[in-house]
């Protein structure tokens, strides 16, 4: 706050080169300060860049106050996870379980995507299969986890289709939805020409679906990483869920918490770059042309 | 609330969790066979009824040990039934309702707050933000070093998976206010809670609805998860107990009950939205 009023003070006070009229001096007062929007005052924007400080400072007391293993302070967690992070084991659990994201979510977008346009664009097949998409919709997924690993063990094909089936469904949906609003007037209008069936979908359909197809990846990659901790966390204690709950068997608090803020960074991170693809191939969003 | 005369027109009245099945009835009162039957989803229930068959089949013969026949898993639930289902099924309500309630309630409080203050609304937006993005999954080792394996953690986790959904759709709702009727309020010299009770609010309603729909649905899912995972209570326990037990036709059971509540409770509150959806259209 002092070096910010003493800047402010400087450019004031201090002799103005003539070209440095506006837009300097508010590009400069940006780069310190966010604009507030409307009615937030300044100080109220400083207290929220200093919001996760103070709450990490907040952790750290009450953390020293309370004296438990099992509530680690901030200094104790950012130690181990530089622990995990030196000496390997972190980025081999988090190699382990990606390797089943990857399978998992990759499969998940070829066939719900496939299945999507399949029954966004045939009313039959929508009566006859849809069901059990929407069935499969509003049930918790985690239901269906003991029956996958029945089926298929508990190696890397289990919890590549449990990452499967935690993003089709959604996908499915997504895509089913986007295939069944692709624009009429614009499927008249390319009616209209006589277009091969090629041509109606490459020139018309698909574009239309891109939108659709933006949000199936963001899904697929943000639930695949549910599905993939939440089966680790169960019944295959391997990878980053593993560590978690070894460590927690063992009353490593520390371990606990890295290994939890380490996933939701992962998360994050994925779910930036699945929104980052997402604008990249449809900026207008999925209901953008109207 | 004033559109009652247009609904007489022609109703539709649509099933729950978007089954497809969609009965139309003219605007004649009364329902005809005719009228029922004519969007009545032969194909969808002609597909439920070959897909059990064929599951049937199959675990007749004997094909796969994981598929087994429908008459072993219902067996297998009339023991879980005489058995200690209901009383599980008692605990997992109560933690549900335990856990959901709490979060409406925040919902509701956190929600007018923001709408209230802008500067509330600008400190908290990137934690709901972060709420919303992370996987709360993820959290619940956290959350069962911090309260035990116990009723706590799990209402806890329900409360988490609902309390974030419900607050963005609640704020959305809020924000919806017609301006028009804002001015109004303001030339009758309304006090800031008059608005808010009479004016505000009941525009939200819709929203709101919504919100606790998905609220809902993500109560359910955050309930099955946090039983699954600490496995000591509730449906989530019986799945982990008959997996462990390599018991199949058990398994089965229990996951269809799970489903069979999640859809007729999905189901009816979906009812409720579009009711109140349409009152207030």
């Amino acid at each position: 706050m002092a070096q910010l009023n003493g800047e402010k003070a400087v450019q004031v006070s201090g002799p103005r080169p003539p070209d440095d009229a506006g837009t300097a001096s508010g590009l400069k007062k940006k780069r310190w300060l966010p604009t507030p929007p409307e009615g937030v005052h300044k100080s109220v924007v400083v207290l929220r860049m200093l919001s996760p400080l103070l709450l990490l400072g907040l952790w750290q007391v009450s953390s020293i106050t309370t004296e438990s293993i099992l509530f680690p302070s901030a200094t104790e967690v950012l130690v181990a996870m530089w622990e995990m992070g030196t000496s390997g084991d972190l980025w081999v659990a988090l190699w382990l379980s990606n390797q089943a994201l990857i399978i998992g979510a990759t499969a998940s977008l070829i066939l719900g995507i496939t299945v999507g346009v399949l029954l966004g664009r045939s009313r039959r097949l929508d009566k006859i299969f849809g069901i059990y998409i929407n069935i499969d919709l509003a049930t918790p997924t985690i239901a269906l986890l003991p029956i996958v690993i029945i089926i298929f063990g508990l190696g890397l094909t289990a919890r590549s289709v449990v990452v499967f089936t935690f993003g089709f469904a959604m996908v499915v949906s997504l895509v089913r939805t986007g295939a069944q609003t692709v624009d009429e007037d614009l499927a008249e209008m390319g009616e209209a020409f006589a277009p091969t069936r090629w041509q109606m979908w490459s020139k018309v359909i698909i574009p239309g679906l891109l939108p659709a197809l933006g949000g199936a990846i963001r899904i697929a990659v943000s639930r695949g990483v549910v599905g993939m901790v939440i089966v680790e966390l169960i019944l295959i204690t391997v990878g980053i869920g593993g560590v978690v709950m070894d460590a927690r068997a063992l009353f490593q608090g520390d371990r606990v918490y890295a290994g939890v803020i380490i996933i939701c960074i992962e998360a994050l991170l994925l779910m930036a770059a699945g929104r980052w693809i997402e604008r990249k191939i449809a900026p207008q969003g999925m209901y953008g042309s109207k | 609330m004033n559109s009652n005369g247009s609904t007489k027109a022609a109703k539709k009245i649509e099933f729950p969790v978007s089954t497809g099945l969609v009965i139309t009835t003219g605007d004649k009162q009364g329902w005809s066979l005719k009228r029922v039957t004519a969007g009545f989803p032969w194909l969808t229930i002609l597909s439920i009824m070959t897909a059990l068959t064929l599951w049937d089949t199959i675990g007749r013969l004997g094909l796969f040990r994981a598929v087994p026949a429908v008459s072993k898993v219902w067996d297998a639930w009339l023991e879980l039934y005489s058995g200690d289902l209901l009383s599980v099924l008692g605990t997992s309500a109560t933690t549900f309702l335990w856990g959901f309630s709490a979060a409406l309630a925040a919902a509701v409080v956190v929600s007018i707050l923001t709408s209230m203050s802008k500067s509330i609304d600008y400190l908290l937006r990137p934690y709901i933000d972060a709420g919303m993005s992370i996987p709360i999954t993820a959290t619940v080792p956290i959350l069962m070093m911090a309260f035990g394996i116990n009723d706590t953690t799990r209402i806890a986790v329900v409360f988490l998976f609902a309390f974030f959904t419900m607050v963005i759709s609640f704020q959305a709702g809020l924000e919806k206010v017609d301006p028009r009727h804002l001015d109004m309020a303001h030339a009758l010299n309304s006090s800031k809670t008059q608005i808010l009770l009479k004016v505000v609010l009941p525009s939200a309603l819709p929203l709101a609805m919504t919100g606790i729909r998905l609220g809902v649905s993500r109560a359910i899912h955050g309930l099955i998860t946090a039983e699954v995972i600490l496995a000591t209570a509730g449906i989530g326990w019986l799945l982990i107990r008959a997996s462990r037990e390599f018991n199949i036709p058990g398994i089965y059971a229990v996951t269809g009950t799970i489903i069979v509540i999640t859809v007729v409770l999905m189901g009816s509150v979906s009812v409720l939205e579009r009711r109140i959806h349409r009152v207030h259209s």
